[in-house]
């Protein structure tokens, strides 16, 4: 099949053999004997690991609770009805997608900062009177879910929304005559009719949300130390690439997260059938 | 068509096709006055939160640090300041940020370019075409798609150094171009919108595999391709790690690892930097991030149309 | 005809599929052979000798520098234009990013590409740059270096830049500890400024009684274990060899740092947020009595245009403060490092570069830091002088608390910073004490100390 060809070429050169490469690594010693799972055990019993999982786990959750909810109501909302101006409405969702990982925070810094931050009323009401409160480490996963939520949401709901229009108007009509009201109606037909692409964006967004690093790493970097610099797995991944020069232990932990990531995708592949050609 | 403006009379023609407005009329329900209520507090309600933030970033380079900090986050400031702000990011290493922000086109639209070949072909064949190794192709996909970026980068790079493209755009363009993300967006979309029957009356019309892709799949595919550019286009204009590693120049850079610099450069970030005269400053900063922002929202605007359309009913009647 | 056409796509789609994945498996297979098969799977075990790389006199010598320390590089091209330089502009390594750290592993495994000059803003570099992994910095004595130029930087300004004895990187600015005070504050208040510890305690007290609202510190920086620790010369984090530190809390010397400190932070005249959050910028700016931190907080706090900027000859510089039993040190929060790559091909003009740049006079009197080169420091001073910022002369404070850093303080590969932030600082906003905090701020350090290999006594 020539024409699977150029990607299957990408996919091997930068892909397939980096990932080889790093599993080697994590089963690997520093002078490249074979290590067994002596680089996982180390990992496992890292002190810090507990802390990371439970904050990383704590953050998916809440961010792909978000992402199912929001994203999927916010598409059907502006599929429904106001064409005009749902168009506006999207473009609005959209507009902090556009914003890289480093910007995304910057802007939040200002928007966690009760003296600056335009949600001042808000955060004061809650008690919260100076950036170190906001950033205390009771209220990190939520504060990064939501600046996940801030800039990825826009880019998914445009999906949906792609993905809403491909159904064919003829079946909602139908419903409609049928007497179906506007929940009905997603429920019964639209949502099965896009489940691939919620499964999809569940599927990379859990891989994703397991990987969080930007955002703790560069919180950490602004509050001095307040968020701590193994906040996430993957920032504890860096401090042994990095700070301990320490890669095979960085792999073991790499290849422990996708592992994690692949058996979900697998569930949720399988549920949803993924890989048949028909819808 | 019975014309009617009684608002509470449901039984105007149902079963008929009626005209939008009649449509409308009919339902002028209490229920459905709350329901637009509701759809219009939350939609209204996220558009706040999806904004401000942006409203804020729009107008902070248009003031002073100071009253950054001081006054009201909605006040506009003045010309002067904004002007100010732009001749210090200017003047920082003699305008880099301009050289930072060709840099990221660059990589971006080779990223681009090539990502939606490879990724149009290839979803296209793995939707509609049954070959051994399919599944498997998918699965590694996958599987790629989910690593950790960080320890893919020591390889990368050692790779990089083998084929000789360290330190070339290419070392930054040609892996980001691998982007399993768009293969699998082009497979969901021609899973769900092309049917077999279509392919199937193409063969049987005489076209070969190559003539029924560029003749019916590529232009009924116009949404995905838009889809597949524009998510290529800004993963690849927002990475980070990848040009931080593979290029040693303050010139290759793009604008994100520019960025960076920028900010451990500003005395709010790193206190240490506070005498050193070098005025990069918050409203700076922010005035950096905005012109890092442009032109991908430039190319959303392009894109909204195309990634909204496209609808393959009525296309297969037999 | 259409079955048959469509099973023979079908068909050939199998073959080609094989093949494809057979071709992607050889394709891997050879690569990773051929990195396995590279030298770089041996690169941890490189000798530490300190024999240079081969020479090259047509080698373009680069630096690595931030933008702060640009103009520098740059002034020295200007005084040496027949030298080929290559000045590239990078963070600095600052704020706990790890660029140098990534770059130099991945430099040391594809074995080229190392600057010849960098300049990092950590203190500490040194704990992991000379470590077997890393193994970067050259030996400037034996390339070179003459000791007397080494005798010319201020007492315990080479500490961070020693190792095993050898000097491995010359050290570009101080960033030691003194008290900052608001002289109008002072007098207002009918206030004298304290000069040993037990009084700065007295003053927290009658401060919170009669003016409340006004500070006279702060420990809400990540450097607050700096300020307050080092100087009273608390175990916290002990030097006692190369990867090897004591950490004990418990110590009377660090006891009576506590005991001092709680009843301050309680009454409020020690805050707990950080001198360059906009909170204190907005809040207390005005309410500042006295501040004990480095010497870059005159440019950084309370110059123009800075956070809590202070019209001229209102703040004044005083001396360390010192512990009625006689320990008279102060502590230090940074200061920058030059060093040369052991790989480099013109180890001549990259230490006459190091060299210059911290010694020359005209470059380091005109640095935003306070040179640690003695006789710049002497011209840098007299320039802020005349500047008359200060309401006292703070040449003799300046060259006092240069010389009185406590040296028993280890510079370690590990952050001791993130530590005082995150279980110390946290736990004071939600209205623990000091004493609270102490034992798990050094179960953290020990954890992390363990963590990056060192050995800790308790």
């Amino acid at each position: 099949m020539l024409f699977v060809l150029p990607y299957v070429l990408l996919l091997a050169l930068f892909g397939l053999f980096p990932v080889g490469y790093a599993v080697a690594l994590a089963v690997s010693t520093p002078e490249g004997g074979f290590a067994g799972v002596a680089n996982f055990v180390a990992v496992i019993t890292d002190y810090r690991l507990p802390d990371s999982l439970v904050n990383v786990g704590a953050y998916v959750l809440i961010w792909l609770l978000a992402l199912m909810v929001f994203v999927v109501g916010l598409a059907l909302l502006t599929h429904q009805r106001f064409h005009g101006f749902s168009k506006v409405a999207r473009f609005a969702f959209y507009l902090p997608g556009a914003l890289a990982g480093s910007a995304a925070v910057l802007v939040w810094m200002f928007m966690l900062d009760p003296t600056v931050s335009p949600a001042a009323g808000l955060l004061n009401a809650v008690g919260i009177e100076t950036f170190t409160q906001s950033t205390a480490p009771g209220h990190l996963a939520l504060i990064f879910a939501v600046i996940a939520f801030w800039t990825g949401a826009g880019g998914w709901i445009v999906i949906m929304y792609g993905a809403l229009n491909n159904i064919p108007t003829d079946l909602v009509e139908a419903a409609q005559v049928d007497g179906a009201g506007p929940l009905r109606i997603a429920w019964s037909i639209q949502l099965p009719l896009i489940r691939k692409w919620v499964a999809y964006m569940l599927i990379i967004s859990f891989a994703t949300g397991t990987q969080l690093f930007v955002e703790p790493q560069l919180l950490a970097s602004a509050t001095f130390g307040g968020v701590s610099e193994s906040w996430s797995v993957n920032q504890l991944s860096l401090i042994y690439a990095f700070q301990y020069g320490d890669f095979n232990r960085a792999a073991a932990l790499n290849v422990g997260l996708l592992a994690l990531a692949l058996i979900v995708a697998v569930f949720v592949i399988g549920k949803v059938k993924l890989f048949d050609t028909e819808a | 068509m019975a014309v009617t403006n009684n608002a509470l009379d449901v039984t105007a023609e149902k079963t008929t096709p009626v005209g939008r407005q009649q449509r409308w009329v009919a339902r002028l329900t209490p229920s459905w006055m709350i329901g637009t209520a509701l759809w219009w507090v939350i939609v209204l309600g996220f558009m706040l939160f999806f904004v401000v933030p942006v409203l804020w970033l729009l107008l902070a380079p248009t003031k002073s640090d100071h009253s950054l900090v001081h006054e009201f986050w909605l006040s506009v400031g003045g010309w002067t300041d904004l002007s100010t702000a732009w001749n210090h990011l200017l003047a920082y290493q003699d305008g880099v940020i301009l050289t930072w922000l060709g840099n990221s086109l660059l990589y971006s639209l080779g990223t681009m370019v090539i990502a939606v070949i490879a990724c149009m072909l290839a979803g296209y064949g793995l939707a509609v075409m049954e070959f051994r190794g399919r599944k498997t192709i998918l699965l590694l996909t996958m599987i790629v798609m989910m690593m950790p970026n960080a320890v893919l980068v020591l390889p990368l790079y050692l790779q990089a150094e083998l084929m000789g493209t360290a330190g070339t755009p290419w070392a930054v363009i040609l892996p980001m171009a691998m982007y399993p993300f768009g293969v699998y967006m082009v497979f969901i979309y021609y899973s769900t919108n092309l049917p077999r029957s279509i392919i199937d009356a193409s063969r049987i019309d005489g076209c070969n595999e190559w003539g029924t892709f560029t003749r019916i799949a590529l232009p009924l595919g116009t949404p995905a391709v838009a889809l597949v550019s524009f998510f290529s286009f800004t993963s690849s204009w927002n990475n980070y790690f990848l040009p931080f590693v593979m290029l040693p120049q303050t010139d290759q850079y793009p604008v994100t690892v520019g960025l960076n610099n920028l900010l451990t450069s500003t005395p709010a970030f790193n206190p240490t930097v506070g005498s050193s005269g070098l005025s990069i400053y918050r409203p700076e900063l922010a005035l950096a991030t905005l012109m890092a922002v442009v032109p991908v929202l430039i190319i959303f605007l392009f894109n909204q149309r195309a990634l909204v359309s496209g609808m393959l009913a009525g296309a297969n009647k037999e | 005809m259409k079955r048959y056409h469509r099973a023979s796509l079908a068909m050939a789609g199998k073959h080609t599929g094989r093949t494809i994945a057979a071709g992607v498996t050889a394709i891997a297979a050879a690569l990773s052979f051929a990195a396995c098969a590279s030298p770089a799977a041996n690169k941890q075990t490189a000798t530490t000798s300190t024999s240079a790389a081969t020479q090259d006199p047509n080698a373009v010598l680069t630096v690595w520098v931030d933008s702060t320390r640009q103009p520098m590089a740059e002034a020295y091209q200007k005084a040496h234009p027949d030298v080929k330089m290559k000045i590239e502009t990078y963070d600095g390594n600052a704020n706990g990013a790890t660029t140098l750290q990534t770059k130099i592993s991945l430099f040391n495994r594809s074995n080229s590409g190392w600057p010849d000059v960098v300049f990092s803003t950590q203190v500490a570099e040194m704990s992991w740059l000379t470590s077997k992994q890393y193994d970067f910095p050259l030996d400037l004595q034996a390339a070179g270096l003459s000791q007397e130029t080494i005798d010319g930087f201020a007492k315990g300004a080479l500490a961070p830049c020693t190792v095993d004895g050898k000097t491995v990187c010359l050290r570009n600015d101080m960033a030691m500890n003194v008290t900052w005070y608001d002289t109008k504050l002072f007098k207002q208040f009918g206030y004298t400024v304290p000069t040993t510890w037990e009084e700065y305690g007295e003053l927290g007290k009658k401060l919170g009684t009669e003016h409340p609202g006004y500070i006279i510190g702060t420990v809400g920086d990540s450097w607050g274990g700096d300020s307050y620790l080092w100087p009273s010369q608390c175990p916290v984090n002990q030097a006692v060899g190369p990867m090897h530190v004591k950490i004990n809390g418990t110590d009377p010397k660090c006891t009576r740092v506590v005991e001092m400190l709680d009843p301050l932070i309680k009454n409020k005249t020690i805050s707990t947020d950080t001198v360059f959050s906009s909170s204190f910028a907005k809040k207390q700016a005005d309410k500042v009595l006295m501040l004990v931190g480095p010497n870059w907080y005159g440019g950084a706090l309370f110059a123009k245009g800075a956070g809590i900027e202070k019209p001229a000859g209102e703040i004044g510089v005083g001396k360390p403060l010192v512990w009625a039993d006689g320990t008279d040190t102060t502590g230090n929060v940074g200061g920058g490092l030059w060093i040369v790559s052991k790989h480099t091909q013109s180890t001549k003009n990259a230490l006459d570069f190091v060299t210059w740049v911290t010694t020359n006079e005209d470059n380091q009197g005109s640095a935003p830091g306070y040179p640690a080169y003695a006789p710049a420091a002497k011209v840098w001073l007299s320039k802020l002088l005349a500047s008359k910022f200060y309401a006292n002369d703070p040449t003799e404070v300046f060259t006092a608390a240069a010389g009185s850093v406590w040296d028993g303080w280890a510079y370690t590969s590990y952050s001791t910073y993130t530590p005082w932030t995150d279980k110390v600082v946290n736990k004071l906003n939600s209205g623990g004490s000091l004493a609270d905090a102490m034992p798990v701020f050094t179960t953290e350090l020990t954890n992390k100390a363990k963590a990056a290999g060192y050995t800790v006594d308790q």
